[in-house]
Order: structure tokens, then sequence, then C-alpha cells
């Protein structure tokens, strides 16, 4: 009996109809991105795929799909097996520089890592605004209204854009092209628990909480 | 024109994504729907119980993958020869027409004739006493009263629970006329097993396994499932190593005393798979068919040994 992995891709079907367990996929993300181009309010979309041969089938499928154009960046053995979301974010970040990008659209997670910070860390070397756990993207004049999922419900945020726009098929890659170094960032020095939270205050009135921030010297 | 540039990227590590494709060619074949499952089967008192057997849920705690004396790999070696033995009687007798149900109570009947626990049965409350997965079904298929049709290929995965250890195996079989698509994947999801098997030995990273199968399958021109994985065995069903049968990067390393299963599954469709109302019952989500071979191994000193080997 093969022993299940619940952080991979799966639906659970309930009464009937699939419901997303884990929005590891990039396929939301692609069909977002085709969304966006069917209502004419993206120009180009742009895959990008990172890894040995086979990440190219991906590319594929998406250009079936109808995106217009494939990056693929080659990255194989033991370079592949020491890359991080911190590589690839400054990937990323470079190909959206070069192909001059208005907005990336990132899947949440990966199969086998589940480390949800390619998205943020993208963003932060680019330095444009960042909207994450979407669920509903929305343009504007030189703005985007996103739909996030957070603890509790959703939350609408809107974010400027920055710049505009041109377009053909795969393009192959290496890291270094890019330059960006691979070499291994992370060394697992410890793993310990979080330390606990002190409790909170509760305070009467606003008189009280700026006397208190105040106090603490934080205004 | 008030448009800008829409711009996706894949994360990393990329495994084979494959999307829900148009299926050109996935073959000739019956999809298949869960049916009617009969009540559960009573196992006899003087049978040893593996520790689930009341609540479902294991209580063997194992932090890492065990190395095993020469006594427990000679108990490792009764068990999976049994599982093997028990495998090789069910395929004699797999024919058009027989159901599901019909080799749950082979299997059933032949452990228990032998002294051995069927470990399936209520593992996590799975209802019976072996897996049956057929055509779309990826894995845990639950014994129903489906017959089996010509042109099915049905995967069946025996686990027992013999003097107190596990020993896991499966094969999938061809009913009747498959057609070519059909043979090509069964074939294709044996020959990763086996050169997944040759590739281990001591000091041997567990994760390269994964990389095998998944090239290997990619030259055939298949896609490997990523949710379903090898795990260690022993007096505990499932415990470490997980044995990824696509790439990534689990830590650690073979060592001589260790076993553990390597069960990949194939499909010639995209990856994506859903689990039933059942909670069990996993299926492709685009319906393609899906192929699965499994064997407990041991690491030697010089390299592997299939224990699930008939006699």
């Amino acid at each position: 009996m093969s022993q299940l992995k619940e952080k991979s891709i799966q639906n659970r079907r309930c009464n009937g109809w699939r419901k997303t367990l884990n929005e590891s996929l990039h396929e939301i993300a692609v069909e977002e991105a085709v969304r966006l181009k069917e209502k004419k309010l993206a120009s180009e979309i742009i895959a990008v795929s990172c890894g040995p041969a086979q990440a190219q089938e991906v590319l594929r499928t998406a250009l079936a799909m109808g995106v217009d154009k494939g990056i693929h960046v080659e990255v194989t053995g033991p370079e592949y097996e020491t890359l991080q979301p911190i590589h690839v974010s400054k990937i990323l970040a470079k190909i959206a520089q070069n192909e001059k990008a208005d907005l990336v659209i990132v899947g949440k997670q990966a199969i086998d890592d589940d480390c949800n910070q390619t998205a943020q860390m993208t963003a932060a070397v680019l330095d444009w605004p960042q909207a994450t756990y979407a669920s509903k993207i929305e343009k504007g004049d030189n703005e985007i209204t996103v739909t996030r999922e957070i603890d509790g419900g959703l939350e609408t945020i809107k974010c400027k854009l920055p710049a505009k726009a041109k377009k053909k098929p795969i393009q192959k890659l290496t890291p270094k092209d890019l330059g960006v170094d691979t070499s291994p960032r992370i060394q697992i020095v410890s793993v310990e628990d979080p330390p606990t939270r002190e409790a909170g205050v509760i305070l009467p009135d606003v008189d009280a909480l700026i006397g208190k921030l105040k106090e603490g010297g934080h205004i | 024109m008030n448009s800008f540039k829409a711009y996706f990227s894949s994360l990393i590590p990329v495994r084979n994504l494959f999307w829900k494709k148009k299926a050109p060619n996935f073959g000739v074949y019956k999809i298949v729907d869960p049916g009617k499952v009969s009540l559960r089967r009573l196992v006899p008192d003087h049978i040893p119980k593996p520790s689930y057997y009341r609540t479902g849920e294991p209580t063997e705690n194992v932090c890492y993958p065990e190395i095993k004396n020469e006594k427990q790999i000679h108990q490792m070696r009764l068990s999976c020869k049994l599982a093997a033995n028990i495998l090789q009687k069910v395929e004699k007798n797999i024919k058009i027409g027989k159901t599901t149900d019909e080799i749950d109570v082979e299997v059933f009947n032949m452990c228990i004739a032998s002294g051995a626990y069927p470990s399936p049965l209520n593992y996590k409350n799975f209802p019976k006493s072996v897996c049956t997965s057929v055509n779309n079904v990826a894995c845990h298929g639950i014994p129903d009263d489906r017959p089996l049709h010509d042109g099915d290929i049905i995967n069946v995965d025996i686990t027992v629970f013999y003097e107190g250890y596990h020993g896991d195996c499966s094969k999938t079989f061809l009913i009747g006329n498959v057609d070519n698509e059909g043979r090509n994947l069964v074939k294709a999801t044996e020959t990763c097993l086996n050169e997944a098997i040759n590739i281990c030995k001591p000091g041997k990273k567990f994760n390269e396994i994964g990389t095998c199968i998944e090239d290997t399958a990619y030259k055939l021109g298949y896609r490997v499932v990523p949710a379903f994985l090898g795990h260690g065995i022993g007096c505990y069903f499932h415990g470490p190593p997980d044995i990824y049968h696509v790439t990534n990067n689990y830590p650690g390393r073979m060592e001589a005393g260790m076993t553990f299963t390597i069960e990949p599954i194939l499909t010639q469709g995209g990856y994506l798979i859903e689990i039933l109302e059942d909670n069990w019952t996993a299926v492709t989500a685009d319906s393609a068919r899906t192929a699965q071979f499994e064997h407990t191994v041991l690491i030697t000193d010089s390299g592997v040994e299939i224990l699930t080997l008939p006699d």
C-alpha cells in the first residue's frame, strides 16, 4: 500500500464537486493569465520554467493553453539539487526585467518543499508591490485589484502597476546568462520551536493606547 | 491600449508538470467508477493482529530508517515471501468476469490460512484486505462488485502481517485483450521499478530512486504520479525513509539492513489525482490509465536483494 503525501497535488471530490486542496498549481496561475489575456487586459503571456530538460514539457503545454512565449532556464544535476527559492526568485526577477514585464503570477507551492517563498522574494528583488495567496485578479487603470485568501476570509487590495509591453516560442537560458549565482545558500544550523508569545493587554480607550505607546517609546 | 504583459512562472523545483492535455491517445478502456463494497470480514482470534487493528491508527513511532539485525531480516524474508506467493496465486486465478471483491475474499482466506493478517484491513480504516486498482484508479482501489472487463489493467497490492512483520508487493495484470497503449504502460512501469532497484546499494541517496524512475518514465513517454511514496517497512506498515518516485531532495542514504518499498505509479496522462468521497480511492483527474509495480527490498552489504519474490 503506497504512502500518500498530503502536500502534493491532489483534489478531493466532495459531493461530486472538485475541491482544490492545495494550490501548488501553476495551472491556476496559467489559467488566470490566459483569462487576463482573453479579457484583453494582458497583451503577452510568458511562461518560465526552471529545471532539467523535462521542465520544457510544462512550457509546451502552457503554449498550447494560450501562452505566447516560453523561457526554459536550464538547471541540471547537482546545481538543480541545491536550487533554492532565493535563486529562483533572482532568476525570475532578471527575466521580468529583461522582458519588461508588468505582472508576475506565481503558483503557491511546489510539490516537495512547499516553501511558498518565491513570489515574495521575487517581488522584493524587483522592488515591486506584491499580493500573495491571490484568488482573483482584476485590472483597473494603472492598478490591479487582488482578492486574497487569508486566515479568516478574503482580503481585497489594490496594487500599482509598473510599466509596459511586446512578443515568440521557447527560449533557453542558463542561470549564468542571467548573471545569477546558484551556489547553495542555505545550511541548516538548528531547528527550534518559536518563542512563546507574551500575553497582550486590553486598554479601555484611545487615550490609554496613546499613553502606552508613548511609554514604550513607540511614538 | 490599456493592456499590460502578464507573466507567470512555475515554481522550482519543477517536476514533470504535465497538464490536463486533451488526451490524444489514451487507448481503449473502461473508465472505472466505485461500486458497492461488501461487509467487512472478521479475522479469527488466533491470528496475531497489528497495532492499528482496533482503532485504525498505528501506534508505532519510527523516527529513522531502521537497520535490521539478522533475526529481523529473517522475519522480513518470511513475510515478504508469503506476500509474493499470495500475489502469484492471485495472478493464476485472475480472469475476465471476476469481481474485485472475489479477489479480496481469496486474499483474505489465503492470509488466514497461512496464519497471517491482511495488513490493509482497517489500516486507517481501509475496509478491505487488498487494494485493487483498475485502469484510471491510480491506487488504493477498494474491492467491490465490479467485474473485470476484457481489456482492463488491474493492480493488486498485497501486504501481509506475518509473525509481527509486514511484507508488501504489487503487480499490474493484463486482463484479456489489452490494447497496445495499456501494454506499453504496464511494461514501462515494471521497467522503471527494475531500474530503480538496480541502483540501490549501501551509501546511495534515497532521493536518487526518484530521479531514476522519473527519468526512465520520461524517456518512455510517461509521467510519474508524485503523490504516492514508497516507505520503510518492518514491524510497522509505513515508516521512514520516504521513497519519492520523482526527483526530490529527501535526505539520507541507504545502509545495509534497511528494508523499504519502491512502488512507482506511471500514468499516460497528467499527474493530478483526485481522492474520492470514500477517502481512499485515488483516481487520475483526466481518467488516464495508471500502472504500478512494487517490491520490498533489503539493502545488503554489497547491494540490494528483492524480498518479495515467490517460491
